[in-house]
């Protein structure tokens, strides 16, 4: 395998799905379907030799060339503890929006070359280790979201596409600009992340640099009061569309945050650490408190998404071992789950074509397994033990007691409001009494079925047994903690 | 210096030439003729890129002539874009004119654009904008209705006053200085000094300059002009005239007034800020495509004197890199422009659900209209990159950020035409057919976009950036 550019062939193998697919004819919707799901299979094979061939701590599969020489720009890829888990995730979650795309039955042909675009992009912005490269990964994700949202999406589509599109583009062109001013300050004459992780900048030079970066990286996540366009991009994606918004598209700029702002910025970082703390604390009890308001499915875990990835947020600002193990595993685990939930209110809306909980009620007798399955993510994203969310926020806690104590008490704390959103949640839908127009509802299909089990397993395996997964996640953030310092 | 370093100019000629004869002769209805002139600007084109590669520096006619890098680089966009209008053109009917008119009139219009770019005195420099200027009012009043009269006569009129307001300038320098020559003008500069007269001269320069490559608040003219003239002429002047523009504005404020400029830095950089707002902000509101694109070229006018705002060689080059792209992207959206108005109309509604009607089309319009944003992975993104970056190098991060925001308020607008292409429903259903040479020059853009944006390298060798 030695010298075999087996990253490159990973993010760019849709492309070549890509050309497949849009060679097809249009009407053959069931080849062009099985095209793009064993391409996107395929990838995820691969994604598998990626695991066992990786070793902890150190950067893995590197590629190196040179791209645009004279302005030290370089096509510089490489994979380590926080990437690597989140690049399996992306290639996961495109396999399981693929298997959720069957029932597309309008200009499908675009629709899946779109979707197999946007894979390249995700899985670029993880493995990219070259600020320009990483940039235009990061930007490539929002065309194909865009369309997908825009085309495919339900009655409100154009204005979420457009605000989406508009929200994260201003947010990433103010990064590109201290990405710039990164490569001028430092003075090396490369945009090459690694080397930016050894230059030590002045203080003021910093605060100014992370602020653009932070615009650039909390619309991504979205923290409060970036998160506006969320739960509007949300409600009107498709379902394929909100599983990978959620999934993948909030991680990279939590990614953003450990990969970029902290080893590069660490000055900056302490600086801004109490704001952004406080930011992530608002975010847990403000998604959660509007979660608990929502009457709309899909809104109501585009808020839990606001809240959930607070935890992530907080572990990043308490900076400690532990806290930002736990930031990366929420990552992970809140893409599985999350992902599982927008499949779950996707199929039951292809059934009862609502999403309002007041309309819905007593799936568990109509659709037993589609409703267990549901109860079944809802349990998980509330942070039962035994479940991957449990394990991930109970470390961001406890990483960020020492250097946060009464937010880390809060954030224990907005359990509970989580809790009773998703409970009442799954208590409206699943039980009391059935609309009687919903009876004789088909129950989940195979492939339904099939599109959430790799995630439940997951949920439940990471949940069960993270040790593999922290053993990986450990040493690099090992890494990072030296560069952050004290 | 042998006569071989005017083998662009030479060619370019003899292109206007045989329009001409063919002209006189009688009305060509078939399309050789477009292809004719495309291959006579594409031959002018290989010769400039020779001259560009051999690195030939000359200078001609006691310095009012100079052939070097920076001539080359923009007399290569310019007769490329020349050679793809003409190309493109040549199965298209030209409204109100007879073929080899337009021809004639386009070439001649290339003639000065080249000669601008290669200006080494003040003299040169205002004979080369005329010969620039004058066909292309003729060209704008080539369709011979109601709105392309008005608009030449806008053109025209605006036009003027731009030359006398030029003149005066260049009548202030010289008795300030002495010499039309730039070089001499930059000598004697450095010697005596700033004077609150030559203030106004460059004030005056600028004005009369800035009415060519549409700049705020010079700009009047630019989106009824693009709208008025028919397709193929407004495809024309959104490239060639700027072009000039640019190569003459480099050369007469670097070169000649170069001494003076902590004077025109700032004017230049508060231009670029005006552009970019009032043509971004103004083309928000418009309903037709070619309007929108007036006003989003003025913005583009913005984003490129970012160029000359920041005082650097590397900005500098930036700007031609940009210029590249832009015209590029422009062109392309004029040509799908010129070839689906024949059945959609030009208003943005009437492009409602074209990716269905014409999928190729749609996808290119796509491409140009997303590299004008400045997205990735296009060649509008590195343009943007490195003019940003240059900005940011010459200390001024803040005119980065407004032209980054800009970029974002831009999407606001083209995104209106990507919506209606992509997110609306159809109202007809006919096919969109589009002649093969103007199809063929639309894909060509398209991948010289997408190869630029990927592996911009090549090109950025080639300018030493």
């Amino acid at each position: 395998m030695e010298g075999f550019p087996i990253l490159t062939a990973i993010i760019f193998l849709p492309v070549l799905g890509i050309a497949l697919v849009m060679a097809l004819p249009k009407e053959r919707h069931a080849a062009i379907r099985w095209t793009a799901l064993a391409v996107a299979l395929l990838d995820l094979a691969l994604g598998a030799a990626l695991v066992a061939l990786f070793k902890t701590g150190a950067m893995n599969f590197i590629e190196r060339f040179d791209w645009i020489a004279s302005a030290g720009i370089s096509y510089h890829l490489g994979l380590d503890g926080i990437s690597m888990p989140l690049f399996v995730l992306a290639l996961l979650l495109s396999v399981v929006a693929v298997v959720a795309s069957w029932s597309i039955t309008e200009r499908v042909r675009s629709y899946f070359a779109l979707l197999l675009l946007l894979e390249v992009g995700m899985l670029g912005v993880f493995a990219a280790l070259d600020f320009v490269l990483f940039y235009v990964f990061w930007e490539l994700v929002l065309i194909p979201m865009f369309f997908l949202i825009g085309i495919w999406g339900s009655a409100r589509r154009e204005y979420a596409a457009i605000k989406f599109f508009i929200y994260t583009l201003l947010g990433s062109v103010l990064m590109l600009v201290g990405i710039i001013s990164l490569y001028f300050a430092a003075g090396i004459g490369s945009f090459d992340i690694l080397k930016l992780q050894g230059v030590v900048l002045a203080r003021e030079v910093q605060i100014v640099i992370f602020a653009a970066f932070f615009l650039g990286f909390a619309v991504k996540v979205p923290i409060f009061p970036f998160h506006t366009w969320l739960p509007d991009a949300h409600v009107e994606a498709p379902t394929a569309g909100s599983v990978l918004l959620a999934g993948v598209l909030l991680k990279m700029g939590g990614y953003g945050f450990i990969r970029i702002a902290l080893p590069i910025l660490p000055k900056a970082f302490h600086y801004y650490r109490p704001a952004i703390a406080g930011l992530a604390i608002v975010s847990i009890i403000y998604g959660a408190a509007l979660a608990l308001a929502q009457k709309d499915l899909k809104k109501l875990i585009a808020y839990s998404s606001v809240s959930h990835m607070g935890y992530v947020m907080l572990g990043i600002a308490a900076a400690a071992t532990a806290s930002l193990n736990g930031a990366v595993l929420q990552m992970v685990s809140h893409g599985l789950i999350t992902g599982m939930l927008f499949l779950l209110v996707g199929y039951i809306y292809e059934r009862t074509h609502t999403r309002q909980i007041a309309e819905l009620g007593g799936l568990s007798t109509a659709v037993p397994k589609l409703a267990g399955l549901f109860g079944f993510a809802a349990l998980a994203s509330l942070g039962l033990p035994g479940m991957s969310g449990f394990v991930a926020e109970f470390l961001v806690v406890l990483g960020s007691y020492k250097a946060y104590i009464w937010l880390s008490i809060l954030a224990a704390s907005a359990v509970v409001l989580t809790a009773g959103y998703l409970l009442w949640t799954v208590q409206r839908v699943n039980f009391e009494s059935l609309p009687a127009k919903f009876k004789g509802l088909p129950d989940a299909s195979l492939r339904e079925i099939a599109s959430v089990a790799p995630l439940a397993t997951a949920t439940l395996a990471i949940g069960l047994y993270p040790l593999p997964l922290l053993a990986a996640i450990n040493p690099a953030v090992g890494g990072i903690m030296k560069m952050v310092g004290g | 210096m042998s006569w071989s370093v005017f083998a662009p100019e030479i060619i370019v000629f003899a292109v206007a030439l045989i329009a001409l004869l063919i002209e006189l002769d009688r009305d060509v209805k078939r399309p050789w003729l477009g292809y004719v002139i495309g291959m006579g600007f594409i031959g002018a084109l290989v010769a400039d890129a020779v001259l560009l590669g051999a690195g030939v520096t000359e200078t001609a006619f006691n310095g009012g002539y100079r052939i070097d890098a920076l001539a080359a680089a923009f007399k290569a966009i310019l007769l490329a874009a020349s050679a793809l209008v003409a190309i493109a053109t040549a199965r298209v009917s030209i409204a109100g004119a007879k073929r080899g008119e337009f021809y004639l009139l386009l070439s001649l219009s290339v003639l000065g654009a080249t000669m601008m770019a290669s200006a080494g005195d003040l003299l040169v420099l205002f004979l080369s904008l005329e010969l620039t200027v004058l066909p292309s009012y003729a060209l704008v009043a080539l369709k011979r209705d109601g709105r392309s009269t008005e608009a030449a006569l806008k053109y025209f009129l605006l036009g003027m006053v731009a030359s006398a307001i030029f003149i005066y300038g260049a009548s202030l320098t010289f008795g300030l200085t002495g010499s039309i020559s730039f070089t001499d003008i930059a000598a004697s500069l450095s010697r005596t000094g700033m004077s609150p007269a030559l203030v106004i001269g460059i004030i005056t320069l600028l004005a009369g300059l800035g009415f060519k490559i549409a700049a705020v608040p010079f700009h009047f003219w630019a989106p009824d002009v693009y709208e008025g003239a028919d397709v193929p002429v407004a495809s024309y002047l959104a490239v060639g005239p700027k072009a000039g523009g640019f190569a003459a504005i480099i050369r007469l404020f670097v070169v000649a007034l170069g001494p003076a400029a902590t004077t025109w830095a700032p004017l230049f950089a508060i231009i670029a800020v005006g552009s970019m707002l009032v043509g971004n902000l103004a083309a928000l509101s418009q309903t037709t495509v070619r309007r929108l694109l007036g006003y989003s070229s003025i913005a583009h006018t913005g984003y490129l004197l970012v160029g000359l705002a920041v005082v650097s060689g590397y900005a500098r080059t930036s700007l031609i890199f940009y210029f590249l792209v832009y015209s590029a992207a422009v062109l392309g959206a004029f040509l799908i422009v010129l070839a689906a108005a024949p059945t959609v109309g030009e208003s943005i509604e009437g492009f409602a659900g074209l990716s269905k009607r014409a999928p190729g089309l749609s996808f290119a319009m796509a491409v140009f209209l997303f590299s004008l944003v400045g997205l990735p992975p296009l060649a509008g993104f590195i343009g943007k990159f490195y003019l940003f970056s240059s900005a940011v190098r010459g200390g001024m991060v803040w005119l980065a950020v407004v032209g980054v925001v800009n970029s974002v308020i831009s999407f606001g607008y083209y995104s209106n035409i990507i919506r209606q292409m992509y997110l609306v429903k159809p109202v007809a259903s006919s096919e969109v057919s589009v002649p093969w040479p103007l199809k063929a020059t639309i894909y060509f853009l398209v991948a010289a976009i997408a190869v630029i944006g990927i592996y911009p390298s090549a090109i950025l060798t080639m300018l030493n950036l």
